[in-house]
């Protein structure tokens, strides 16, 4: 009897332990701030490919996928969807190929909380630009999937 | 009174000729070898030298010296020529000379075509051959002057301070004692250059630098230029040549850049849109900026010029309406046609913000195809810009950093010559291929990164739109306004902008160079127009070069006059005779030769140049041998390129060392030289009597009978239309001795043959005669004699021919000597009998 319940047991602990998890996305949470965006992204209709720096300043994320299709991240008044977080100006976009980043004078203007994902290999967008654009501020960004954002 | 009258105007009249006499005496000139050339004084023009290096005081200069709003052109660091209003040169000049730190400050002459001569306190002189030591001394002591530096073709000669050089020179020459006496003028050098009259190519200082001020006040060095209008003066381009520029489209009949000159398929538009009209739309001018950087019209009074003015752009659009870039497929169709429909030139001003090498593998077997596939198999030229980013020194870009052989990765300079502030730093140590290959120049950093700078670099435009005429936002900087247009006046200004810049302006400049270089010569491969334009490249900006090579700046500055002079090189060929001999000059030309470029010959020691002119120079021998002529490419400005050598003969052809060989054929001595193509005759001498006058460079030898230890004396010489050389000679010893016959078997039994050695002769039917005569033993009729060893005879036969059998079964064991008699001479041999 007592061996049947080590077996048992034995056998739930393996089960737990090999089985899938149903979701074992590395989800993370952080604050913060929308920055800027990428320049070479400048025309979409969503303006996707946003900075955001983390409020603590310690990491910079940008983010060009959004898993859930009812939440819009912030557009240009230019843009004429109506259910996203922010409107932007358009003249924070119109220094692109200087800067990615809106003015300095607004840059903790578009306060932001996010759940998000590592975007991991496959996720990983990388975008054909022009070479007038500066790009410096993209080299160590990382690449994240928002599941959830509010302001 | 009428006596008084005359009196005066006699008083007068001698008076204005002895005055005019004396002005006549006071025309300056200096003479050139024994000529007086005459020189006017420039009224506005002063020489200054300082005793001390300026190179770090040149703006203070024309502070404390009172000299602001002065034009002062530096000739070294510490000459220069300071232009003044007229009638001010006395008054500066006396002011100049009493600072403590000037040296000398002396007038700047014209000769008569207007070439400005600057005189200072130094001048070079070279003493006829004749002439002292002690007289050449007395002469310096005379003029208190200091011996600066000795050559074998001059003496730099320095005037103690308020002498004039000028006139210390021509006291030399006056002398009787100098070859030549010239002050040591500094003078222009005249560049062969064509400024077009394009009204914004004033403000290209990426092609042409002069230091000009040209946009938000800035200003750059002098030279931080790629040389354009130097290259423009060999080549603006050939219409045979095209680029394809893969971006965000072309203009159609854009006012500097028409149709004529453009190449506008069906099919060049892989973005959105119609996919036959390759036009850009909105504010998407980076294409037409970059293909006009290449390719805008020159001379046309409006705009700019492009690199390669008279070549064509073949417009292939990449970019979406939306600024979005096409997927990696479609990026390869448009690589693969450009290749496919003619493209020799690829360029590419764009790129992924990755560094990976590999990123996208059918864009890189794109470029590999076109690289290997394109131009028949000599492979296009594909050109990408290294991408923008400086943060933790930032990395070059994919597609710009594939591992393929010959393709340009391209960085930008700044007006300086430095590395622009954004260009990639190369990383050697890499394993993603993070290499700038060659650097053009661009705007000097964007304006969140230095904030006074920002675009600079003067492009075409959408002609009637925004484009990239007005400046945006400008938070990061303190240039420009807002809103600014740039140009804002001329010829359909708004056709135009300043506002270009990055690695995408440095790329196309690159682009527009390797078109000038394949209108020179067509057939160069891609990987030999990738060795031009680097191994060309000026090494600038003071980084540390290795092998030619930095980080910053990879090879260095793209410099079009250099590549276009070395493509040159690989066109020109020397005609010319292959002989060259005292008695007669020999002229040489080179083929192939742009009409502007001129060249300077060297020639081997044996040789000595008679004269030149244009392409072709004459040449006269002064020694024996082989001897070589090199034209020397003098480049757009002043530096030269070698053609590679002609080589030649020079006189009388001495035959190289002599090869000797023995018994090959048998009883025989080779000899042979390597053959000369000059020679038409070979003489052959053996212990010092002339056996053949052949035109073989071989020749066959009698051995001597019994000649061991002897030592043969060969002697060979060649004739050619120089006349007779000097002998080649040889000793040799005989390795053994040789039998004039053989006898076979030995020992023997029954029967022995003997043969007379006959002569083998492959050579000449002359050569076989010669040896005939030198037969050892005549054939024809000899006497064969027997003897046993006490010397009683045997047996004797008489026989003729090169064999003969004799039974000798009724001798008995023991030795014997076999005698041959030929009638002129006894040859002997032992013969063994043993049974």
């Amino acid at each position: 009897m007592k061996n049947i319940k080590q077996i048992v047991t034995l056998v739930i602990g393996l089960t737990t332990a090999f089985s899938c998890k149903k979701d074992d996305i590395d989800l993370k949470q952080a604050e913060g701030y929308i920055v800027g965006f990428d320049p070479c992204t400048i025309n979409h209709h969503y303006r996707i490919g946003y900075v955001i720096i983390t409020a603590d300043l310690k990491d910079t994320l940008i983010t060009y996928n959004l898993s859930d299709n009812t939440y819009k991240m912030p557009a240009s008044v230019m843009c004429s969807t109506s259910d996203t977080i922010y409107k932007i100006p358009e003249g924070y976009f119109s220094n692109f190929r200087n800067s990615a980043y809106f003015p300095k004078s607004v840059q903790y203007e578009f306060k932001i909380k996010l759940v998000f994902t590592k975007a991991n290999e496959n996720e990983m967008v990388f975008n054909v630009c022009t070479h007038d654009i500066n790009q410096a501020d993209f080299n160590n960004a990382k690449q994240v999937i928002i599941k959830s954002a509010t302001k | 009174m009428k006596k008084k009258s005359i009196t005066f105007i006699t008083v007068l009249l001698s008076f204005l000729v002895i005055m005019g006499f004396t002005q006549i005496n006071k025309a300056k000139f200096y003479y050139a070898y024994n000529e007086k050339i005459y020189l006017n004084e420039l009224d506005n023009k002063l020489i200054v030298r300082y005793k001390q290096n300026k190179g770090f005081d040149k703006k203070r200069i024309s502070l404390y010296s009172e000299l602001s709003g002065k034009l002062i052109v530096w000739k070294d660091d510490s000459t220069c020529v300071i232009t003044f209003s007229a009638n001010e040169k006395v008054l500066f000049k006396g002011k100049l000379q009493t600072q403590v730190d000037v040296k000398s400050c002396n007038p700047v002459y014209a000769i008569n075509t207007g070439l400005e001569m600057g005189t200072t306190d130094e001048f070079l002189v070279k003493f006829n051959e004749n002439v002292s030591l002690k007289d050449i001394q007395k002469l310096h002591k005379k003029y208190d002057v200091e011996v600066v530096k000795t050559t074998d073709l001059y003496q730099l000669i320095k005037v103690p301070a308020g002498s004039d050089a000028l006139e210390i020179a021509n006291s030399y020459q006056e002398s009787g004692l100098a070859r030549f006496s010239q002050p040591n003028f500094i003078c222009e050098m005249e560049l062969h250059q064509v400024i077009p009259n394009d009204p914004y190519f004033a403000n290209q200082f990426a092609l042409n630098n002069t230091g000009q001020v040209f946009t938000d006040g800035h200003s750059g060095t002098i030279d931080a230029d790629i040389d354009a209008p130097e290259a423009w003066s060999i080549t603006q381009g050939n219409s045979n040549i095209t680029i394809a520029v893969l971006d965000q489209g072309l203009t159609s009949d854009h006012p500097d850049l028409p149709n004529t000159r453009q190449v506008r398929l069906n099919g060049s538009n892989f973005a959105d849109g119609d996919p036959n009209n390759p036009s850009p739309t909105g504010n998407g001018n980076h294409g037409n900026a970059c293909a006009g950087t290449i390719g805008a019209a020159q001379n046309n009074n409006q705009g700019i010029s492009g690199v390669a003015p008279n070549c064509k752009i073949m417009p292939v659009r990449i970019f979406n309406s939306d600024g979005s870039g096409i997927t990696p497929q479609r990026l390869a169709d448009a690589i693969t046609f450009a290749r496919q429909n003619g493209a020799q030139i690829i360029s590419n001003s764009w790129g992924y913000n990755s560094d990976n090498p590999n990123l996208q593998p059918v864009i890189r077997d794109a470029i590999i195809a076109a690289t290997t596939q394109g131009r028949n198999g000599l492979g296009c030229i594909v050109v990408f810009s290294a991408g923008n980013n400086i943060e933790n020194n930032g990395f070059v870009h994919f597609p710009s950093n594939v591992n393929v052989s010959g393709v340009l990765t391209v960085g930008a300079s700044d007006r300086y010559d430095l590395k622009a502030y954004y260009s990639p730093l190369g990383n050697p140590s890499s394993s993603n291929n993070q290499l700038i290959d060659i650097v053009a120049p661009s705007h000097r950093a964007y304006s969140c990164q230095i904030a006074t700078e920002t675009f600079e670099g003067w492009a075409i435009d959408i002609p009637d739109n925004a484009g990239y005429n007005p400046v945006h936002e400008n938070d990061c900087g303190s240039l420009p306004g807002i809103g600014t247009i740039l140009p804002n006046a001329g010829t359909g200004y708004l056709s135009y902008t300043g506002r270009f810049g990055g690695t995408s302006y440095s790329c196309p400049q690159v682009a527009g160079v390797a078109a000038l270089v394949l209108s020179i010569n067509p057939n160069l491969s891609q990987q030999q127009v990738f060795d031009i334009l680097t191994s060309t490249a000026d090494k600038v900006g003071g980084y540390s070069y290795t092998n030619g090579f930095c980080n910053e700046l990879g090879y260095g500055r793209l410099n079009a006059c250099h590549a276009i002079s070395k493509a040159v090189t690989t066109i020109a060929s020397i005609v010319g005779s292959t002989l060259i001999c005292s008695s007669s000059s020999a002229t040489f030309s080179v083929n192939n030769l742009p009409s502007v470029c001129t060249i300077s010959w060297a020639c081997s020691n044996n040789l000595q140049k008679l004269s030149s002119s244009g392409n072709t120079a004459v040449f006269i021998s002064t020694d024996n041998g082989t001897g070589w002529v090199q034209p020397n490419l003098i480049s757009c400005d002043g530096s030269q390129y070698p053609i590679p050598a002609y080589h030649v003969l020079v006189g009388t052809q001495k035959p190289g060392p002599i090869t000797i060989g023995f018994d090959f054929p048998p009883g025989r001595i080779t000899a042979q030289v390597t053959r000369i193509p000059s020679a038409t005759t070979y003489k052959w001498y053996l212990d010092g009597v002339l056996k053949y006058t052949t035109p073989n460079a071989k020749a066959v030898f009698q051995r001597l009978q019994d000649d061991y230890d002897h030592v043969y004396y060969i002697d060979v010489a060649t004739i050619n239309a120089c006349g007779v050389s000097d002998i080649s000679h040889a000793e040799v010893s005989a390795p053994s001795g040789y039998n004039a016959f053989s006898i076979y078997p030995n020992p023997a039994t029954d029967n022995i043959t003997i043969a007379i050695s006959s002569p083998e002769s492959t050579d000449s039917a002359s050569l076989i005669a010669a040896t005939q005569a030198a037969r050892f033993i005549l054939t024809n009729s000899y006497t064969i004699r027997i003897l046993d060893n006490f010397g009683s005879l045997k047996a004797s036969l008489k026989r003729s021919g090169e064999t003969v059998t004799i039974p000798v079964s009724n001798l008995r064991n023991g030795i014997y000597i076999v005698e041959i008699n030929d009638g002129k001479k006894v040859y002997r041999q032992q013969l063994v009998i043993k049974r």
